[in-house]
C-alpha cells in the first residue's frame, strides 16, 4: 500500500516534470511518457526493487531530454529566422540612430544656432518641429519593415498583407523625401536671403532624399511582384 | 534517406529502436524492454531518450504510428502503437550493410 502510494507521488512529479517540455512536444508525447513511467514503476515494484532511485535517475534522464528538446525548438527558430535577422539587426539599428538624432543630436543643433544667432526667426525651431513630424512616416516605414520580414518568416511572403506592407513603406518614403525636397527648397530660398552657407545642411538633405528614392522604387518594385505572385495563386486554385 | 537521418551512422538509440520494430509492431514501453533485451542491457534508454528519439524518426518518416489499443500483459490503459515503414527498413537494412562492411574490414586486417 506504501508503494502504492508513493508510486502515484512519483507519477505526480513525473507529470509535473513533463510540463517543462515545449508544448507541441507535451501535447504529443506527454501523456505515453507518462504512461511508460507509470509500467517501468510498476515493473519495479514487482520485482520488490525501491522506486527512489529509480524515479531519480529517470527524473534526471528526461530532464536532460527536456533541455535537448528546448534547445532544439530555439535553435529551429533562430535557424528559421537566419535569414531575416540581419535585416532585422539593420532595421533596429536604424531605429536606434534615429532615436539618437531626435533625443541628442537635433535639441544640439537647434541650442547651437540658436546661440549664434539669438536674434533670429525660430527656422531651427521650426526645423525641429518637421524632424519630429518626419519621425511619425519613418517609424512607421521601420514598423512595416518589420511586419514584412515577419510575413516573410512565416512563409507568407506572397500575401496581400505584405503587399499593403509594402505600399505603406513606399508612401512613407515618398513623404519624407518630399518634406526634405521642401525643406532644401525654403532653406536654400532663405539661405539666398542671409547670404549663408547651406551647403552642408543641403548635401546631407540630399543624401536623404536619394535614399528614400531608392526605397520608394524597390517597395514598389517588390510590392508589383509580390501583386503579380497573389493573381498567380488565386488564378490557378481551382 | 531521410532528412534528419543522411548517410552517417544512426544512433543506438534508433538502430535499436528500428531492431524492436523490426519484426512486430509495439508500444513504447514494449520498445524499451525490447532494446534491453536485444542489447543484453548495454542500451538502456528512459522515457525522455526513447520518446525523443521516437519523435525523431517520426519526423523523418522511419517508423509511423499504428493503432491504439490495450496491451493485455499490462493494464487496461488504450496505448499508441508503433511500426516500422518502408524508409526505416530501408534505413536499417543500409545501416547493417555498413556494419558488415566494418567487420569485414576488420577480419581483413586480422582484428576479429
Amino acid at each position: 500500500m506504501l508503494s502504492r502510494q508513493r508510486q502515484e507521488k512519483y507519477r505526480a512529479c513525473y507529470a509535473k516534470l513533463l510540463r517543462l517540455y515545449p508544448k507541441a512536444y507535451r501535447d504529443r508525447f506527454a501523456p505515453e511518457m507518462d504512461q511508460t513511467f507509470n509500467d517501468l514503476c510498476r515493473e519495479r515494484l514487482k520485482s520488490g526493487e525501491g522506486l527512489f532511485v529509480f524515479a531519480f535517475e529517470t527524473f534526471i534522464e528526461t530532464f536532460a531530454a527536456i533541455l535537448r528538446e528546448n534547445s532544439d525548438l530555439i535553435l529551429h527558430r533562430i535557424m528559421n529566422r537566419s535569414s531575416t535577422l540581419f535585416l532585422r539587426l539593420v532595421i533596429s539599428l536604424m531605429a536606434i540612430a534615429a532615436l539618437g538624432i531626435c533625443g541628442l543630436g537635433v535639441p544640439r543643433m537647434v541650442a547651437d544656432e540658436v546661440s549664434r544667432h539669438p536674434n533670429g526667426v525660430g527656422v531651427p525651431y521650426a526645423i525641429m518641429v518637421c524632424a519630429y513630424i518626419l519621425c511619425i512616416p519613418f517609424f512607421t516605414a521601420l514598423y512595416q519593415g518589420f511586419r514584412v520580414l515577419n510575413l516573410i518568416d512565416r512563409d507568407k511572403t506572397f500575401s496581400p498583407a505584405t503587399a499593403v506592407s509594402l505600399r505603406r513603406i513606399r508612401f512613407c518614403a515618398l513623404v519624407i523625401g518630399a518634406s526634405f525636397f521642401a525643406g532644401i527648397v525654403s532653406l536654400r530660398i532663405l539661405s539666398a536671403g542671409t547670404g549663408e552657407d547651406a551647403a552642408g545642411p543641403t548635401a546631407i538633405a540630399m543624401l536623404i532624399m536619394f535614399f528614400c528614392l531608392i526605397v520608394t522604387a524597390v517597395s514598389a518594385v517588390l510590392e508589383k511582384q509580390v501583386q503579380k505572385a497573389i493573381d498567380l495563386k488565386s488564378e490557378s486554385l481551382p | 534517406m531521410a532528412k534528419n537521418f543522411p548517410d552517417a551512422p544512426l544512433t543506438p538509440a534508433v538502430l535499436h529502436i528500428l531492431l524492436a520494430l523490426s519484426t512486430e509492431q509495439r508500444h513504447g514501453y514494449a520498445i524499451m524492454k525490447q532494446v534491453e533485451s536485444d542489447s543484453q542491457g548495454k542500451v538502456k534508454m528512459g522515457p525522455g531518450t526513447l520518446y525523443g528519439s521516437i519523435g525523431r524518426m517520426l519526423e523523418a518518416g522511419l517508423i509511423g504510428e499504428s493503432d491504439k489499443k490495450i496491451d493485455p500483459d499490462l493494464d487496461d490503459e488504450r496505448r499508441i502503437y508503433y511500426q516500422i515503414t518502408a524508409l526505416g527498413r530501408k534505413t536499417l537494412a543500409a545501416e547493417l550493410d555498413r556494419y558488415r562492411e566494418v567487420v569485414a574490414i576488420a577480419k581483413k586486417r586480422q582484428f576479429a
